[in-house]
């Protein structure tokens, strides 16, 4: 309804005086077939088409934005065909002189983004803005007052390689903060609160079985389900669910400062939130940067502390402290942050090398705050164990059955360990940097370790070059370890306390037998002499020494099982661009990329296996522009798989139209690969087949 | 299928209001750039008309990951020195969001470029545009209106980009700056070549 009184205000607008009108226009359509999987084995025919409307217009400060979308299908995502869906964003707003007002899709952006950050982005089907009220009030020049109202029915993916939405929420977000700016300082304090509601067939969605939890959200999340469903017994489990309401109540507070030494910016987010189906938390993140230039030298530092686990991202996306690489091969190693829990580092430094060539020097650093992990520790307690055991039965003829059941009780003892669950020392910063994954306690922090330099710039007035190197390392996952160890003192104690008690058991039996000899001992040869031991012998069927010296504990193999994955890469990207005569030019991207991924897994047998996957990439692109008028470019990839080698090529031919028109027209196949926002990503399926780009301002 | 038809009514009805709209004077034709505040790198306010009041500008909308769009600031930086005593400037808009706009900083100041770099991380004035894809360049008259666009960018291109500037320049009633020898052939040989 919302949509259609905005409509109606477009159609008085068109015939109001005067209004300038803006439209803008994008198509995009292919046939062919797309690939799902990084095999390439099993195509499915696909066509798409994509049509994007944008009608922009003014009206004395007033300004009307809608976007109108016919898709049957996109590329991801659901198709729009009917009527009701076409207009698929709007709003309305005005400038005025102390204000601002907005009605409509409201994209909003406060500070980092910890508290409010709200955008869409066609490539990756992803919007997350609010459909409500934006106002903002200056009452001088330093201090502005704003609130936001809105709700949204969100879609979001739990997996970025799915084409379409699988997580539904409705919720509805209300918003007020100031914004200041001072001599001292400049920044904002916000407040949120948000309503949630997620429905029983999300919530089915989001639970994962056992062998695919990853995540510390879906770790928790199973056990809490896992939980309510032994409480159901498991019948109809999920219609008893319904669905779950969660309320966030945030706050943020973000101060920066221009200053000599330095440009700073802290903003802080403490946030009282729900679990789903579990109980109200506590959490908070932080995030901070610093930047200064010396001379022609840019630095830059930045810091993440986001420390709010179960929380489920919706109208947020802190920054991502990690680099955004601008290498097509590279740009493939995306780092997947975990806004809830992780900890980062990002320093850049940029400067001139010499004349026009620059240099740019990045590292990016990221890791869980905490770990854990089960340790199954054999034999701890095992002498109080074996102390509290007294013999009670007839002597002079059970002690034999009551040693070897102690000892046996003893050896199950060993044999069935403790369950420590452990925490794990943190590596320090320094770890991080060297990046010593053959460190098992290293893995459990998840940590993401990205170095990239580069080189780039006019050799002359007609050469550009550009070459740099990237270094990516990331373990991916990392499930429990089990860790299997020996308490060898504990086990060396036990045992003592065992021989000691033994000793005495097998002392009290040879004085029973040394007391009350056995009939007719004294004819009997070995027992006049010693009845006590005949009688021990009788029994146990041994002599008391041989006994106490083949008294022993069985040994067992300490062993450590992991599950992890591990990928590491390395990428030289280049580039050169040429101009030929003025206005025509060449342009080159060669890109070289080695990858391993390892696996290691255990099975329900405990037995370990460890993987290698090996990946070697060469990405070519040639085009010649002419005269600005239109560019021709080949495309060439060739991914050296495991068990195959496959390749894609393509060749492009765009045309940039006199006065706001560029076409494109694509032929060939082309590798997926992921597309990612502000953190958000989403995987574009591969293809092979013919594309149609146009773009148009009108 | 008869839902597409009402689309394409729809949209064919749409470019015939907008004709119409424009057949009453040439230059309400051409759209009008929204009067949107900005802030600069040091968090300084402005409003977007305090720029094209004075001159004709040129904005192009960047962000760090654009790769062409950084080739181009390059030339544009030189255009902008070349032409700003006609009243001429070139307005660059970064649209980096937080998760790395704290970088953008640091790269402008070591490029020293010579115009001036706004900052819109909500990539609001991009969007009023119909802005889809970077570089965009957005060619403004002293009243607000649009002059030209341009969507990507090869090298080659600062050529007719320059001879766009001259054109607005005069177009607006402005005189070009004073050029040596050198320069002033060139354009005659951009002229020459239209």
């Amino acid at each position: 309804m919302n949509k259609v009184i905005i409509f109606l205000i477009f159609i008085t607008f068109s015939n109001s005086e005067s209004p300038s009108f803006d439209f803008s226009y994008e198509l995009k359509y292919g046939d062919g077939e797309k690939y799902l999987n990084n095999n390439y084995d099993e195509g499915y025919e696909f066509e798409f088409f994509e049509n994007f409307l944008n009608i922009n217009s003014n009206y004395r400060d007033y300004h009307l934005f809608l976007e109108l979308e016919f898709s049957d299908p996109p590329i991801l995502g659901y198709s729009k065909t009917d009527f009701d869906d076409i207009v698929s964003r709007m709003y309305l707003d005005k400038q005025f002189q102390d204000s601002y007002f907005k009605i409509g899709n409201i994209d909003a952006l406060y500070g980092a983004g910890l508290g409010l950050y709200t955008f869409p982005d066609q490539n990756i089907d992803f919007d997350n803005s609010l459909i409500g009220l934006e106002y903002k009030y200056s009452f001088t020049d330093h201090f502005e007052v704003f609130g936001i109202y809105g709700v949204s029915d969100f879609e979001q993916r739990s997996n970025p390689a799915i084409t379409l939405p699988d997580r539904f929420s409705e919720n509805s977000v209300a918003v007020m903060g100031v914004n200041y700016d001072c001599q001292i300082g400049y920044g904002h304090l916000l407040f949120k609160n948000q309503d949630t509601y997620f429905d029983s067939a999300t919530l089915n969605q989001i639970y994962l079985s056992q062998g695919d939890r990853i995540t510390l959200f879906d770790f928790d999340y199973s056990e809490r389900v896992d939980e309510l469903i032994q409480n159901y017994d498991g019948i109809n489990f999920w219609q008893h669910i319904g669905g779950d309401s969660l309320n966030t109540k945030s706050f943020v507070f973000g101060y920066g400062i221009y200053s000599n030494f330095g440009d700073f910016y802290l903003e802080l987010e403490k946030s009282n939130y729900d679990k789903l189906l579990g109980d109200r938390v506590n959490g908070d993140r932080k995030y901070f940067s610093y930047g200064t230039n010396l001379g022609n030298v840019g630095l830059s530092y930045e810091y993440k502390d986001y420390d709010m686990p179960y929380d489920i991202l919706t109208f947020t996306a802190p920054p991502t402290v990690a680099i955004e690489s601008t290498s097509i091969l590279a740009g493939r190693n995306t780092h997947s942050v975990n806004y809830g829990d992780e900890v980062g580092h990002q320093f850049e430094i940029i400067g001139d090398l010499w004349a026009d060539i620059d240099f740019l020097a990045n590292i990016s650093l990221s890791h869980r705050h905490s770990a854990k992990q089960k340790k199954y520790r054999r034999g701890t307690g095992l002498a109080d164990y074996v102390n509290e055991s007294t013999f009670t039965g007839v002597a002079g003829s059970e002690e034999d059955d009551y040693l070897n059941s102690l000892l046996q009780s003893s050896q199950d003892y060993i044999s069935s360990p403790s369950l420590i669950i452990e925490k794990i020392e943190s590596p320090d910063f320094f770890d991080y940097i060297l990046f010593d994954y053959e460190s098992d306690d290293f893995k459990a922090f998840y940590p993401y370790r990205q170095v990239y330099a580069e080189v780039s710039g006019y050799l002359n007035s007609d050469l550009y070059i550009k070459v740099g190197y990237d270094l990516y390392n990331e373990i991916i996952k990392s499930k429990d370890n089990l860790v299997y160890l020996n308490d060898d003192e504990a086990i060396s104690q036990g045992f003592s306390t065992f021989y000691d008690h033994a000793e005495s058991i097998v002392a009290e039996a040879l004085e029973y037998h040394t007391s009350n000899p056995i009939q007719f001992c004294n004819i009997l040869p070995g027992c006049a002499e010693n009845p006590g031991e005949y009688g021990f012998e009788q029994q146990f069927g041994m002599s008391s020494e041989n006994y106490l010296a083949d008294l022993s504990f069985s040994n067992y193999d300490e062993y450590f099982l992991r599950n992890f994955e591990y990928h590491e890469a390395w990428t030289v990207p280049t580039q050169l661009t040429y101009e030929l005569v003025t206005g025509s030019s060449i342009n080159f991207y060669v890109e070289y990329q080695s990858k391993k991924i390892t696996k290691t897994s255990y099975n329900f047998q405990n037995v370990e296996s460890t993987e290698e996957e090996n990946y070697k990439d060469v990405y070519f692109s040639g085009s010649y522009n002419h005269n600005g008028f239109w560019t021709l470019t080949l495309f060439y990839e060739q991914e050296e798989q495991p068990i195959k080698t496959l390749d894609w090529s393509g060749i492009d031919i765009s045309f940039d139209m006199a006065d706001n028109g560029q076409l494109s027209l694509f032929s060939g196949s082309q590798k997926g690969g992921r597309v990612c926002a502000n953190g958000i990503c989403a995987d574009q399926p591969g293809f092979d087949g013919v594309k149609v780009t146009y773009r148009t301002f009108f | 299928m008869k839902k597409s038809y009402y689309l394409l009514l729809f949209v064919v009805t749409l470019f015939g209001a907008t004709e119409e709209v424009g057949t009453n004077d040439n230059e309400q034709s051409k759209p009008v750039i929204p009067n949107v505040k900005f802030k600069d790198l040091d968090n300084k306010k402005f409003m977007l008309e305090s720029f094209y009041s004075s001159g004709p500008i040129l904005m192009n909308f960047w962000t760090l990951s654009c790769e062409p769009c950084k080739k181009e600031m390059k030339h544009l930086s030189r255009l902008n020195e070349k032409y700003k005593d006609s009243g001429f400037q070139v307005v660059s808009v970064n649209m980096d969001t937080p998760r790395t706009i704290r970088k953008v900083k640091q790269f402008v100041n070591s490029q020293q470029y010579s115009f001036k770099v706004l900052s819109d991380p909500r990539m609001d004035l991009f969007r009023k545009l119909g802005g889809s894809v970077m570089p965009l360049v957005v060619i403004v008259n002293m009243d607000g209106t649009i002059e030209k666009r341009h969507i990507g960018y090869s090298p080659g291109d600062e050529v007719q980009l320059e001879q766009e500037i001259v054109e607005v320049i005069l177009g607006n009633n402005l005189e070009l700056p004073s050029l040596d020898k050198k320069e002033e052939s060139d354009i005659k040989e951009i002229d020459k070549d239209e």
